[in-house]
């Protein structure tokens, strides 16, 4: 067991001054909430868990696993800043997010970005409970003829908040299916995925968000931008159920494509089953505008520069999106770097 | 007042129209489909030994497709009960005057005569299986404008329908709806505008299905050579029975090149009525097709008008409407295939779901290998009235270039209760403040109409939304 949290006591008059250490706090009902910690499980130690086991055991059978890990975070209790998880989460394998009612946690995987050979599998089960906040930052770096398969599956409950921001990266192939279920009045999601293709990549994403009750919201935003012989195929579905009314869903789903040879392919679709919803969706497939790029060379910029700046631009509205500093620099880094060996 | 008297003619039109239509049948076939039946058709019809093959193609593929997999639910479709070839007691005629007295009051009711004399070039009309009138006017003709039905067509004009006809445009085995067309197919309009003539007056044709568990499949074939421009309306009504009928039309369009076509057609079905229909036309340099599709009635539709943009600067603008109340599923929406440089498509639907009903837009823009800057937009707005209706949108966007510009966009919701609340505090009823949002909702599209259309389209969206409220 690994705490990841660790954080002196805030309670006024704690005899140890650490969580860790003190017995007072853990049994008082009015104080801190560093008594409880976020813990890392391994996935035999998690099944023993009492809240833990429960939310795994409810998992559709073809999710079910044997080994993982698991990130828990009890009730009330808040994780600030984003927590990386390069250092416990395993590249390939099952991990596990389950947050209690009123909790909060912010996560960075780049645990997973490129690593190992040979075709990788990866799945992410999220749990947001009653009131509690997860942000979850996931990036994806593939090499050239890496082939990566991923399932991403969240259930959000009463006015939980789950912001999911998926970033793949690179050459390789890629397919990623999300299904997303809001479960309980007042649950929210927000879905941003960002691609950069490159070389021969090729990335289908198949994103399905479920309104199951009364209030609840999902916002899917996507922006892709394909160099070379790249692809992507966005397939976003939200499908809002009959007895799921006050709902808002929105989809904003944009591909750029700086290569002749590059293809897209966008299904932004909607299932609707009652008359009480806000929904809408836009999608465009286009190049980049000619007279940014025009703007930018007669300001002495080298074409390839521009071009890079553009792409930059266009991912712009997506980034803005993150939540924390850290994430953001991190996503930005990784879109330069690659943008500089490709975009010439 | 003004609604009272609406309704009584509605029910006074309705009434007439079940007693004009209770008129007997030359020929029925018995239920099912077999062999004997296809070459009887063909026998009756005196067909060259060609169409006889393509129809026993068509049968042979029948019988090996399968069942769609995907859509809307087709089970209540009996397929071994209907009568695959009905012929009304009439041959086809020239002159109104000697269209059987049954038959001819069906369609004065539904206003056909009088449209015919006030704005349109041509006329057809088809009564189950056949063809029972059809006219050009004479300065048309003269011009060489070919305006006959689908039967006379293929007998007197082989030169211009055998290449054409199932074959580069929709394929007999596309599908298993349209390889029973192909088998059964009967009436339909043939249309041949010459190069360079321009049709300044609409032509139309207006299909009725009589029979109850009948199919109607007719076939249109309109041929719109170097910059000519034709204008075709088609208007599809039958009567109510309780068990189902099909309908299968099959519509090929050849728009040549710098040629213009535009197509309407308005089905109103009855709610009993699975409509499953494939249209498509195919553009060359510089051609234009324009789609106006508007379908209200039918239990099941599922229509999916394709272009295929086969020359430079082919272009298509398509527009829809569906309307789905009660039991009904409009599975409809449009689809745009780019083959060559510089071509355009616009798509604009409008949806409305109601009282349970479901109203679904299926749709796909495809840019090929060869299509360099094409561009295409499609936006769907869609309206959904009553908490039991329900709407879905599901749009393709693909590109296999990187200069192509595609965009979608759509809006899914209710009638705003601002919109409502400012409606009934300036006097309007409910039911009136709903009709008048819907009717500026579908605006677009009726102000495309010809003008006798858009006054039957905006009234039979308004005899939809009666009763809406309570």
């Amino acid at each position: 067991m690994t705490t990841i949290i660790d954080k002196k006591c805030e309670t006024k008059n704690c005899p140890a001054g650490d969580c860790r250490t003190c017995r007072t706090c853990r049994t008082c009902r009015t104080g801190c909430s560093n008594t409880k910690k976020a813990l890392v499980l391994g996935w035999t130690e998690a099944l023993r868990h009492r809240t833990v086991g429960t939310a795994l055991a409810s998992l559709p059978a073809d999710l079910a696993s044997t080994d993982g890990t698991v990130v828990f975070v009890p009730a009330g209790c808040r994780v600030e800043g984003p927590v990386r998880l390069a250092d416990c989460g395993s590249p390939n394998g099952t991990l596990a997010v389950v947050a209690e009612a009123g909790s909060e946690l912010t996560l960075l995987d780049t645990a997973r970005c490129g690593c190992g050979d040979g075709p990788q599998q990866a799945r992410l089960l999220i749990f947001v409970g009653r009131g509690a906040t997860v942000r979850l930052t996931e990036l994806r770096c593939l090499l050239e003829d890496q082939r990566f398969d991923g399932r991403i599956w969240a259930s959000v409950n009463e006015d939980g908040r789950l912001k999911l921001f998926s970033g793949l990266l690179g050459g390789g192939h890629l397919n990623c299916r999300t299904e997303i279920a809001l479960e309980s009045r007042g649950a929210a999601v927000e879905r941003y995925g960002l691609a950069l293709g490159t070389e021969n990549g090729h990335c289908e994403m198949n994103d399905t968000i479920r309104h199951f009750a009364v209030g609840t919201s999902s916002y899917i935003m996507t922006r892709s931008v394909l160099t070379d012989h790249a692809s992507a195929d966005w397939r976003l579905l939200t499908e809002i159920e009959p007895k799921a009314e006050e709902c808002d869903g929105r989809q904003d789903c944009r591909t750029l494509l700086l290569s002749p040879t590059a293809r897209a392919e966008i299904v932004p679709s909607f299932e609707i089953g009652t008359d009480d919803v806000t929904c809408s969706h836009s999608a465009s497939i286009g190049q980049p505008d000619a007279q940014s790029l025009f703007y930018l060379e007669s300001r002495g910029l080298p074409a390839e520069q521009a071009r890079r700046l553009t792409a930059l631009g266009f991912f712009r509205p997506l980034v803005e999106r993150i939540w924390d500093d850290e994430t953001r620099e991190t996503v930005l880094g990784m879109i330069q770097s690659r943008l500089e060996c490709r975009v010439n | 007042m003004a609604e009272k008297r609406i309704k009584k003619e509605n029910s006074s039109l309705s009434q007439e129209l079940a007693r004009a239509s209770r008129s007997p049948a030359r020929f029925q076939s018995g239920p099912g489909l077999t062999e004997e039946l296809v070459v009887e058709i063909s026998r009756q019809k005196d067909e060259p030994e060609w169409m006889l093959e393509r129809r026993l193609r068509g049968l042979e593929l029948w019988q090996e497709k399968p069942m769609p997999a995907w859509g809307p639910s087709l089970d209540g479709l009996e397929l071994d009960r209907l009568s695959y070839f009905v012929r009304p007691n009439a041959e086809e005629s020239r002159y109104w005057k000697d269209v059987p007295t049954e038959i001819r009051r069906t369609f004065d009711r539904l206003g056909l005569p009088q449209a015919e004399r006030e704005a349109l070039s041509g006329v057809g009309a088809q009564f189950d299986s056949d063809v029972v009138y059809h006219n050009l006017k004479k300065e048309w003709k003269e011009l060489g404008v070919i305006f006959e039905s689908m039967d006379v067509a293929v007998r007197k004009y082989p030169e211009l329908v055998r290449e054409r006809f199932m074959s580069r445009c929709v394929p007999i085995g596309e599908h298993k709806f349209t390889a029973l067309h192909a088998a059964v197919w009967s009436g339909g309009t043939f249309i041949y505008v010459p190069s360079g003539v321009e049709v300044t007056v609409p032509m139309q044709a207006y299909f009725r299905m009589n029979s109850e568990r009948g199919g109607q499949f007719e076939h249109t074939l309109i041929v719109a050579d170097e910059g000519s421009t034709v204008e075709y309306i088609e208007g599809c009504s039958a009567p109510n029975y309780t068990t189902s009928s099909l309908h299968a039309g099959c519509v090929e369009i050849f728009v040549g090149r710098n040629a213009t076509v535009r197509y309407s057609s308005i089905e109103n079905w009855s709610r009993n009525v699975y409509n499953l229909n494939t249209k498509r036309a195919v553009v060359d340099e510089g051609g234009t097709i324009e789609w106006l599709s508007g379908n209200l009635g039918s239990c099941t539709t599922m229509l999916y008008p394709c272009s295929v943009l086969a020359g430079r600067g082919a272009r298509s603008d398509a527009l829809g409407i569906a309307m789905a109340g009660v039991g009904q599923q409009q599975d409809t929406g449009f689809k745009a295939i780019h083959l060559a440089a510089d071509t355009t498509s616009t798509i604009r639907t409008r949806s409305i779901s109601k009282g349970g009903g479901r109203a679904s837009y299926r749709g796909l823009v495809q840019v090929g290998p060869e299509a360099a800057a094409a561009r295409s937009s499609v936006s769907c707005n869609a309206l959904i009235i009553g908490s039991g209706s329900g709407s879905d949108t599901w749009p393709i966007l693909r590109t296999v270039r990187g200069d192509s510009e595609l965009t979608h966009e759509a809006r899914v919701g209710r009638i705003g209760t601002e919109e409502m609340f400012y409606l009934m505090s300036r006097g309007l009823t409910e039911d009136e403040a709903i009709k008048m949002i819907v009717g500026g909702f579908v605006d677009p599209v009726v102000r495309r109409l010809p003008l006798e259309y858009a006054v039957e389209l905006n009234r039979l969206v308004e005899m939809e939304m009666e009763g809406t409220v309570g």
